[in-house]
């Protein structure tokens, strides 16, 4: 089996930013997703929405782009909210605690209509 | 087929995509299913991250990646000749740590441990031998 590359993707809903990952987010591709996450803070958009339904593999590298994220966002005033994440990606995410910290939706949808509830 | 396979590479970081594609062959013509080929790739890069980033500082250096898909577990080993370094030592990350003292240091070593079913290191003749094994379901 071919491994998909990891790809970026971003659009907007209201005031929410949303970022597509997908593919597989390792050691040498997590920059990328870094740059995508904080090309959007350091212009001030802090409301985040990471759908993760393409992304099949994640890694410690993968973890910390995410905290720092969500760090960063949070101390702007704003959230770095999870959507659609897939088995392994969510298995990860049990295991290192990080779903204790994180807020993590099933669909899209709900994670971006929360920042308006 | 129960034999070990090694590849030996340069420890850098721009050979990651070496590593996986070693481990797909392996162990997809081992018949080992994608979602456990998931847990031992983390594992993996955990491990190979973590010798290409530290292993040989200021200098260069191979790492030596050993796969043997037995008939009821997966042995992995990974060798190098870098600073000795038994990564069964870092403390265990606090995961229930809150937002503000979450630090992402540790988190590889605890999703090795976490992942697989028995870990060991030892320090042999000059090589760090990082050896995990897991069963097959």
């Amino acid at each position: 089996m071919v491994s998909a590359p990891f790809q970026v993707s971003t659009k907007q809903d209201r005031d929410v930013d949303i970022i597509l990952f997908s593919g597989r987010m390792d050691a040498n591709s997590s920059p990328e997703g870094e740059n995508a996450i904080q090309s959007l803070v350091r212009s001030g958009r802090t409301k985040i929405v990471v759908n993760a339904s393409g992304l099949s593999y994640i890694s410690s590298s993968g973890l910390r782009v995410l905290l720092a994220g969500l760090k960063q966002a949070r101390q702007a005033g704003g959230d770095l909210r999870l959507a659609c994440l897939q088995p392994q990606v969510r298995d990860v995410i049990a295991m290192t605690g990080f779903n204790r910290i994180f807020t993590i939706f099933e669909q899209e949808e709900q994670a971006v209509g929360s920042f308006f509830s | 087929m129960t034999g070990w396979s090694h590849l030996t590479l340069r420890a850098d970081r721009r050979n990651l995509g070496e590593v996986f594609g070693f481990l797909r062959q392996v162990l997809g013509e081992a018949g080992i299913r994608e979602r456990l080929l998931l847990d031992l790739e983390l594992a993996v890069e955990e491990a190979v991250v973590n010798v290409m980033t530290h292993a040989y500082p200021g200098g260069e250096g191979d790492l030596v990646l050993g796969v043997m898909p037995g008939p009821d577990h997966v042995t992995i080993e990974l060798r190098d000749r870098g600073v000795p370094f038994n990564p069964l030592l870092v403390p265990e990350p606090d995961i229930s740590a809150p937002l503000g003292e979450r630090e992402v240091g540790g988190l590889g070593i605890h999703l090795i441990r976490t992942l697989m079913d028995e870990v060991s290191y030892e320090f042999r003749d000059g090589e760090n031998i990082l050896t995990f094994r897991k069963r097959r379901d």
